[in-house]
């Protein structure tokens, strides 16, 4: 079974530069590749910058339990306005509404572009099968949810009352192939050429037009039809589901009420914007 | 170190659920994470048949600044791909107000008749207690694709926790094709500094 813990591999960090246009902080120290917390800072911003890590960093940020890969990738970078003039409009507490509305809305200004800075994590999750008898690993589709798309092994469907019942061809182990005659009372079969009794997953396809159909989709074993029984089928799965969950990382950068720059393996894409401001 | 994230599902009895970490998400006609083939969901001759609802959360802990935005999307295609019947889809259980994710302190164990359908989230006895009262409908989970997810948890998680659960239910309509579905993937998106 894979892990279920889900820990995004690195492959940019973040970097901002403050107003003066020289100062820089960057999400890890790069003497030592300790984590640091994003916190708005007291000032306004002029960029942002996602930097791929270069060996060194990587290095040492690994060495702090972070999963980190390279890149030689270029830097991506968000040029802010630190003195653009914004106007939004803000609840406002009021206890003047004649109609008694505790809250208000008022027009109020703010300097500086805000900074969206964010990874937007996608956790996906699927089922996948995996075929018992070759191994195999695939995708399920309405065209191969019934049969393993190697070996086309399917899964078996036992009788309850027989334990084994064998329809049509039986394949013996060593190699011969036969016809079984009933009746389908034992839980052996016996193979009339080497005398082997394996126990082989023969048993019931549900498609086999030997099975008889019932209006729920159920099927019984011929020996049962005949005997107007309905003891049910047993399922032997060799085509097991499996769950496969992968994380894709996608690093956001913008301001708010404008664009965002979003990249991730896909390529750089510009989105509009939506996310929060910091 | 940043967020390790995990899916967990909640089983068991209302007021102490086990929150497991899922192995498969199937839509069964029991209160289990995991049934294998047991307790297929079944087709109606008239009506609707549910499975039973699961509850779906995000644990996550490490060393991160906040975690936010947490929303769900599909392909958009299921109640095709699965042929559900008429008026069967996944139905995603809906607040009038706030967040439609449902608190630890809110979850209700799924219940029905077993191998047969499960109750229905706004069954006016048996739903959910945290949705059944609502005047909104559950959504239909088509609706919510990558350019349009469902937001189940506007809560910032600054330190390790769980999010709110997506609480979600299967609706097999009448014509319902019986049988063994392919597989469809859901994502689980939220923004991470």
């Amino acid at each position: 079974m894979q892990t279920l813990a889900h820990q995004t591999v690195l492959k940019y960090f973040w970097a901002r530069v403050l107003e003066d246009g020289e100062t820089a902080e960057c999400q890890f120290d790069l003497d030592t590749g300790e984590q640091r917390y994003w916190y708005p800072c007291a000032g306004r911003y002029t960029k942002l910058m996602w930097v791929p890590f270069d060996e060194r960093l990587a290095r040492l940020v690994a060495a702090q339990g972070e999963r980190v890969e390279v890149s030689a990738g270029p830097a991506i970078e968000v040029e802010l306005d630190p003195h653009r003039e914004h106007e939004e409009i803000v609840p406002h507490p009021t206890s003047r509404m004649f109609w008694g509305c505790t809250y208000g809305f008022r027009r109020e200004k703010y300097i500086g572009d805000r900074p969206v800075m964010h990874l937007e994590q996608h956790l996906h999750i699927v089922e996948y099968v995996h075929c018992h008898e070759c191994g195999n690993d695939y995708e399920l589709t309405a065209d191969t949810k019934s049969q393993c798309t190697q070996c086309g092994a399917s899964d078996w469907w036992l009788c309850r009352r027989c334990g084994e019942v064998e329809l049509g061809q039986y394949v013996c182990k060593c190699g011969n192939v036969y016809e079984r005659e009933g009746p389908y009372t034992g839980v052996q079969v016996v193979c009339p050429v080497c005398g082997a009794t394996d126990m082989l997953p023969v048993g019931i396809r549900k498609s086999d037009e030997a099975c008889l159909k019932l209006p729920d989709g159920q099927a019984l074993c011929k020996d049962c039809l005949d005997r107007n029984m309905r003891y049910g089928l047993e399922r032997v799965v060799v085509l097991e589901r499996r769950l496969f969950s992968w994380l894709e990382t996608k690093y956001v950068a913008g301001y708010e009420d404008g664009p965002e720059l979003v990249v991730s393996d896909e390529g750089i894409r510009l989105r509009r914007g939506g996310g929060c401001a910091w | 170190m940043v967020a390790t994230v995990t899916i967990v599902e909640a089983n068991g009895p209302t007021g102490s659920p086990t929150w497991t970490p899922v192995t498969t998400v199937r839509y069964c006609t029991a209160d289990t994470y995991n049934p294998g083939n047991s307790y297929p969901c079944v087709v109606p001759t008239s009506g609707y048949n549910y499975s039973y609802w699961k509850h779906l959360a995000a644990e996550f802990s490490g060393t991160f600044t906040q975690l936010s935005n947490w929303r769900w999307y599909g392909p958009g295609t299921i109640k095709s791909t699965w042929q559900l019947g008429t008026g069967g889809m996944l139905l995603l259980a809906r607040r009038d107000a706030g967040d439609h994710g449902c608190p630890a302190v809110n979850y209700a164990q799924a219940t029905g008749t077993q191998g047969q359908t499960g109750h229905h989230l706004k069954d006016a006895t048996n739903g959910h207690p945290y949705y059944k009262t609502q005047t909104i409908d559950p959504a239909d989970a088509d609706s919510y694709t990558s350019a349009n997810p469902f937001s189940f948890d506007s809560t910032t998680y600054t330190s390790a926790g769980r999010t709110k659960a997506l609480v979600s239910q299967l609706r097999i309509g009448v014509g319902a094709v019986q049988g063994e579905k392919a597989t469809m993937t859901g994502t689980i998106i939220w923004d991470e500094i």
